[in-house]
C-alpha cells in the first residue's frame, strides 16, 4: 500500500521502475504514460505537453505563455493518479510536492557514466560519441527543467530516502537494486497511515485547484487541508472583488471543497495556511 | 476475549479528553483519560490498555516516549498519535518505532474513532466501534 518514485538520469531507470512495480505487483506510471489522459482532460495537444516535460525555461520572461499550466496539468493528474497507492511512479514531475506524504518512498538510481553510453549505443545502433552526447544533453535538459520548475537540484541526494548506485549496470547490480528498494518500501515507515493518506490527498485537492485557476494565475500558490482551501495570488489587485469571487465560484465546484479563502498577502496567507 | 476495549487518551490538553473521552465511550469502549503525561505512563506499567492514544508535543515527556514506553512493555497494544505538529520526519519516526497509526489535529472525532475500530479489528475484536450520531 505504498508509492516509490524513481528518479534517474541514467537510461536503465526506468527499466528498474517497471520491474520493482511487476515484483511488487504495482502499477507503474510515468509522466509520459499519463500525457494521453492529460491531453483529454484538459484539452492540450500532447505534443505540447510532451515538449513542456523537455524544455527547460530558458529564464524568465522565456517560458512561452501557457506552458507552467501544461505542468500544473500533468502534476495534477500525476497527484490524483497516485491518490490509488500501490503505484511505482518514475519521473521528475510533482517531485517536491509528492515529498510532502510520508507514505512514499523517494529513490534516485545513479550510475557509470561509462557503461550508460554502452547501454545507450546498443538500440538505436550510436557510435560512442554520439551516444555520449545524447546522455549528457538529456541529463542537462532534466536538471535545467527540475531548477527552472522547482527551483531544485535532482541530484542533490538529500532529495531522496535512497540512492541506489547501480555501478556497472549488470544484470547483478540491477537484481541488488531491485532488491534494496522492494525491502526498503516494505518498511513500516513507508506504509500508509491515516495523516501521511491526508497529506497525500491535500496535494492531490491543490494540484486540482491550481489546474482549475491556471487560466488566472498560474503561479498561485494553494495549500488544502481536508477540503479547505488556502489560496495566494498576485495576479488580482486589492479590491478585485469580482475577480476573487470569479475565483472562489470556479474552487468551490471542485468535490470535496467545503472552503476557499484567497490572500493578495503573502505574510497572512503565511500565517493562516500554514500556521506560521 | 474481553467485551470492550481498553483505550488510554494522553493529552496535556484537557479540551481533548474532554471532547474525545465521552465520544470513546459512547461508542462503546472504555477509557481512562490522562493530562499528565508521567500519572499516564505509571498507569501504563499497571494495567495492559488495548490502545494508547496520545498527543506528541507535551511537557517533561514527548508522545514517541510514551510509545517507546508502551512497546517496552507489550507487543500488542495499540499506540495512536495524535498532533498538530505531524511532518514526514515525525511521521516516519513513529511509524518506526511501532505506532499503529497517526492522526493530524484537528481532525473529527467520526475519523479518530475510525482509527480505533481500526485498531480494534487488528486485535480481533468483533464487536463494531461506531460514531455515536
Amino acid at each position: 500500500m505504498s508509492i516509490i518514485t524513481i528518479t534517474a538520469g541514467s537510461y536503465i531507470g526506468r527499466q528498474i521502475a517497471k520491474s520493482a512495480a511487476k515484483r511488487l505487483d504495482y502499477e507503474y506510471v510515468d509522466s509520459k504514460n499519463i500525457l494521453s489522459l492529460v491531453s483529454k482532460e484538459f484539452g492540450v495537444p500532447e505534443s505540447k505537453l510532451v515538449r513542456a516535460l523537455k524544455e527547460a525555461p530558458s529564464g524568465i520572461g522565456m517560458f512561452s505563455k501557457t506552458k507552467p499550466e501544461y505542468i500544473i496539468f500533468i502534476e495534477t493528474l500525476i497527484a490524483e493518479y497516485l491518490l490509488k497507492n500501490n503505484i511505482v511512479y518514475y519521473g521528475v514531475v510533482g517531485l517536491p510536492l509528492i515529498q510532502e506524504v510520508p507514505h512514499v518512498l523517494n529513490v534516485q538510481i545513479i550510475a557509470n557514466l561509462e557503461d550508460r553510453i554502452k547501454n545507450r549505443m546498443k538500440p538505436d545502433n550510436l557510435s560512442y560519441d554520439k551516444a555520449r552526447k545524447v546522455i549528457e544533453k538529456e541529463d542537462e535538459e532534466q536538471a535545467k527543467w527540475a531548477a527552472a520548475v522547482y527551483d531544485i537540484d535532482i541530484k542533490n541526494s538529500s532529495l531522496y530516502d535512497l540512492v541506489i548506485n547501480i555501478g556497472h549496470m549488470k544484470d547483478d547490480d540491477v537484481e541488488d537494486a531491485l532488491e534494496t528498494i522492494i525491502s526498503t518500501v516494505k518498511h513500516k515507515k513507508f506504509q500508509p497511515m491515516t495523516y501521511s493518506l491526508r497529506c497525500m490527498k491535500n496535494v492531490a485537492m491543490s494540484c486540482r485547484v491550481r489546474a482549475t485557476l491556471a487560466d488566472i494565475d498560474s503561479k498561485m500558490q494553494v495549500k488544502s487541508d481536508e477540503g479547505t482551501i488556502y489560496t495566494y495570488t498576485k495576479a488580482i489587485k486589492k479590491k478585485a472583488h469580482d475577480k476573487v469571487l470569479e475565483m472562489k465560484q470556479k474552487v468551490m465546484r471542485i468535490e470535496g471543497v467545503k472552503h476557499i479563502e484567497v490572500f493578495i498577502d503573502y505574510d497572512l496567507f503565511t500565517k493562516v495556511a500554514h500556521g506560521q | 476475549m474481553k467485551e470492550k476495549l481498553e483505550i488510554l487518551l494522553l493529552d496535556d490538553e484537557a479540551i481533548v479528553g474532554n471532547r474525545l473521552g465521552p465520544a470513546i465511550k459512547k461508542a462503546g469502549c472504555n477509557v481512562e483519560v490522562f493530562e499528565d503525561p508521567q500519572k499516564a505512563l505509571n498507569r501504563i506499567n499497571e494495567k495492559e490498555f488495548d490502545v494508547v492514544v496520545t498527543d506528541i508535543m507535551m511537557a517533561d515527556v514527548n508522545g514517541i516516549q510514551v510509545l517507546e514506553e508502551v512497546r517496552k512493555k507489550s507487543d500488542k497494544t495499540k499506540v495512536i498519535i495524535i498532533t498538530g505538529y505531524a511532518t514526514v520526519a515525525l511521521a516516519r519516526e513513529a511509524m518506526d518505532k511501532g505506532a499503529f497509526d497517526i492522526i493530524a489535529k484537528p481532525f473529527r472525532p467520526k475519523d479518530f474513532l475510525a482509527v480505533i475500530a481500526k485498531a480494534a479489528d487488528s486485535l480481533g475484536y468483533k464487536r463494531e466501534i461506531v460514531a455515536a450520531a
